[in-house]
C-alpha cells in the first residue's frame, strides 16, 4: 500500500472509531437500565430527542449555555423520578416484555410532550466546536469530531468511576448482578432505580447535544437509537465495556465499509452494514463479545 | 423490649399466587441468642417460612395470607425489606446468591450500605467477618463469582452479618457443600450465638448437623410446623431419627 493510500486508510478508521465513541455513549445508556431491571428501555431514544430538544430551546430563549444544561438536566431528573414512580414501581415482578411495553408507550409520551411544549420545527445546534479538519501526519481528522469523541470517553470515563467508586455505585452493580439477593440484603431498588434513570438521562442528554450538533436538532433524532442496537448486540446488552467496545467497531466498520465496499455494492452500505456485522456476531455468540455468563467487571 | 422471643411466626399461612397454598399453619419462635433450626423435607415450606419472616415472598409473588409475624413484639409482617434489615432481621438466602462481579469484600460491603455506617465501622465489621472466617481473607480481592463454593456460602453469611443483625435468617447453608466445610461453618455460627448474642434460625435439608449445633429445632411437613423443641431432645426421638437422621439416601445423598 502506499503511504497516500495508508493515510487515507487512517483517516477513514479514525473517523469511524470517533463516530463510534458517539454511539458508545449511546449504547450506554441502555446498557445502564438493562443491568439494573433486565428490560430494554425502548424510551431512551426520546429521553435524547427531549434533552436535545429542551436545551435547544432554552438556547434560543437566550439562556446561557450551563444554565440551559443544568434546567435540561433537571428536567430529565424529574422524569427519572416521575418513571420509577409511576412505572417501574407498580410493574414490579412483572415479566420483561410487560417493562418493555410500557417503556414503548413511554417514549411515545415523552416524544409527544416534547412536541407539545418545543414545537415540531428542526432546530439548528451550535455548540460552537469549529469544524475544521486539523492535520496529523498527513491525516485530516474532523475537529468536531475530535471533541464530540472527547466529550463522550470523558462522560463515559465519569459514569465508571461514579459506579466503580461510590456506594451507590456499588449498590447499582449489585442490583445488576441478582436482584433478589441486593434486596434481601437491604438495598433499595428505587432509590437505584432513580439514580440509573438519572444517569442514563445524563447520557441521553451529552448524547442528543453532540447528535443534535451533528443532525439538527429533529424528531428523527430518536432514531439515533437505530445505530445504537446493533452495538448493544455486538457488546451484550449488559456490559459497559461492550458497549464501549462495540461501539467503535460498529462506527469503523460502517466507514470502513461505506468507502471501501459502498463503490462495489452500489451506495447506502452504511444503513445496513452495521445490523449485518451484529447478526453475522448474534449467529456465533448470542450473549455478545462481552455480555453474561461471565464474571468480568463491566 | 419485651420477654417474648425477638421474632416470632405465628400460625402463618402463605400462599404464592394467589393459589398454591405453601405453608398452612407455621409457629416459630425465635429468642435472642439462639440457634434454631428449621427442618423438613423437599417441599415442606423452610424457605418459604424464611422468606415470610423477611418479607422477600412478594417477589415470587408470594403473600402471607393468615398469622402473624412480630419482631420485638411488634407486627412486621408488611414491614419493607430494608427497614426489616436496619432493624437487625436479614437473610443470607438459599442458593448463597452472591453478587459474581464483586469483590469478595465488596460483597461485604453491600451488606452495610443500608446503615450509613462511618469508613471505620465499615472496617471493624470487615475485620470481625474475616476473624470469623480466615478463608476469605486471602480471597478478599477476587470476585465472588470465581471462589470456591465453601467461600461463596460464607461471604453469603459475612454479608448478612455486615447489616449487624440480632437475627439471622440462613438457608440451606450446607447445600452442595462438602462435610467438613459445612461442620467448619456451622462451628462459627455456633460461636456467634454464644459470643456476641445473635439469634439464628437456619432452615436445614441435612438435619444431622442441624440438630447438632442448633439449641432447638422447629420440624415442618407439608408447610405445617409438626414439632417443636429442645433439639437434643427432637433427635432423641424415633420418629424424628426416622424421618429426618435415618440412613434414608434421599436425605444423605441430597446434592444441590
Ligand atoms: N415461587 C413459587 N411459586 C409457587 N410455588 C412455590 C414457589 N416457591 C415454593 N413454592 C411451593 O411451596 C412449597 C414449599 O416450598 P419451599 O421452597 O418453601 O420448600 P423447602 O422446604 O424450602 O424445600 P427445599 O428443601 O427443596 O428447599 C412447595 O410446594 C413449592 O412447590
Ligand atoms: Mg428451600
Amino acid at each position: 500500500m502506499e503511504l497516500a493510500d495508508f493515510q487515507f486508510f487512517v483517516e477513514v478508521l479514525v473517523g469511524g472509531l470517533l463516530s463510534g465513541v458517539m454511539y458508545s455513549l449511546v449504547a450506554i445508556g441502555f446498557v445502564l437500565i438493562y443491568k439494573t431491571s433486565g428490560v430494554l428501555n425502548f424510551a431512551q431514544g426520546a429521553l435524547l430527542l427531549f434533552a436535545a430538544l429542551t436545551f435547544v430551546s432554552l438556547v434560543e430563549k437566550g439562556l446561557p449555555f450551563w444554565a440551559a444544561f443544568a434546567l435540561t438536566f433537571a428536567a430529565l431528573t424529574l422524569i427519572g423520578i416521575g418513571v420509577e414512580r409511576a412505572v417501574l414501581r407498580p410493574l414490579v415482578n412483572q415479566p420483561p416484555i410487560t417493562l418493555f411495553m410500557a417503556t414503548l408507550g413511554l417514549s411515545y409520551i415523552i416524544e409527544g410532550a416534547a412536541q407539545l411544549i418545543w414545537g415540531t420545527q428542526v432546530h439548528a445546534l451550535d455548540l460552537g466546536i469549529d469544524d475544521t479538519p486539523i492535520d496529523v501526519a498527513g491525516v485530516f481528522i474532523s475537529t468536531f469530531d475530535l471533541v464530540a469523541a472527547g466529550v463522550a470517553a470523558a462522560m463515559v470515563a465519569s459514569l465508571l468511576a461514579f459506579f466503580r467508586f461510590t456506594r451507590i455505585g456499588l449498590a447499582f452493580q449489585a442490583v445488576a448482578d441478582d436482584q433478589f439477593a441486593a434486596v434481601a440484603v437491604g438495598l433499595r431498588l428505587h432509590r437505584v432505580w432513580v439514580v440509573v434513570w438519572t444517569a442514563a438521562g445524563l447520557v441521553a442528554l451529552v448524547a442528543g447535544l453532540l447528535w443534535g450538533a451533528r443532525l439538527g436538532v429533529q424528531f428523527s433524532l430518536s432514531l439515533v437509537v437505530l445505530k445504537a442496537l446493533p452495538v448493544l448486540v455486538l457488546g451484550g446488552f449488559d456490559s459497559i465495556a461492550g458497549a464501549i467496545v462495540g461501539g467503535l467497531i460498529i462506527g469503523a466498520v460502517e466507514k470502513l465499509g461505506e468507502v471501501y465496499l459502498g463503490p462495489l455494492l452500489g451506495g447506502g452500505i452504511e444503513s445496513w452494514i452495521a445490523y449485518a456485522v451484529a447478526l453475522a456476531l448474534l449467529l456465533v455468540k448470542p450473549s455478545g463479545l462481552f455480555g453474561r455468563p461471565s464474571t468480568e467487571r463491566a | 423490649m419485651t420477654s417474648g422471643p425477638l421474632l416470632e411466626l405465628d400460625a402463618v399461612e402463605v400462599s404464592y399466587g394467589g393459589a398454591i397454598r405453601a405453608l398452612s399453619g407455621v409457629s416459630v419462635a425465635v429468642p435472642a441468642g439462639a440457634f434454631v433450626a428449621l427442618i423438613g423435607a423437599n417441599g415442606a415450606g423452610k424457605t418459604t417460612t424464611l422468606k415470610a419472616a423477611a418479607n422477600l415472598l412478594p417477589v415470587d409473588r408470594g403473600a402471607v395470607t393468615a398469622g402473624r409475624i412480630s419482631f420485638e413484639g411488634e407486627d412486621v409482617t408488611h414491614q419493607p425489606v430494608h427497614r426489616l434489615v436496619r432493624r437487625g432481621l436479614v437473610l443470607a438466602p438459599e442458593g448463597r446468591r452472591c453478587f459474581r462481579s464483586l469483590t469478595v469484600e465488596e460483597n461485604l460491603i453491600t451488606g452495610a450500605l443500608g446503615r450509613s455506617s462511618t469508613r471505620a465501622e465499615q472496617r471493624e465489621d470487615l475485620d470481625k467477618i474475616y476473624a470469623l472466617f480466615p478463608r476469605l481473607t486471602e480471597v478478599r480481592r477476587s470476585p465472588a463469582g470465581l471462589v470456591s463454593g465453601g467461600e461463596q456460602q460464607m461471604v453469603a453469611i459475612g454479608r448478612a452479618l455486615a447489616s449487624r443483625p440480632r437475627v439471622l435468617l440462613l438457608d440451606e447453608p450446607s447445600m452442595g457443600l462438602a462435610p467438613l466445610v459445612v461442620e467448619h461453618i456451622f462451628r462459627a455460627l455456633k460461636r456467634l450465638t454464644t459470643e456476641s448474642g445473635l439469634a439464628i434460625l437456619v432452615a436445614e435439608q441435612n438435619a444431622a448437623i442441624a440438630l447438632r449445633h442448633a439449641d432447638r429445632a422447629v420440624v415442618l411437613e407439608n408447610g405445617r410446623t409438626a414439632l417443636e423443641g429442645d433439639a437434643k431432645a427432637l433427635a432423641a426421638r424415633g420418629d424424628v431419627k426416622a424421618f429426618y437422621l435415618g440412613r434414608a439416601p434421599s436425605i444423605e445423598t441430597r446434592v444441590a
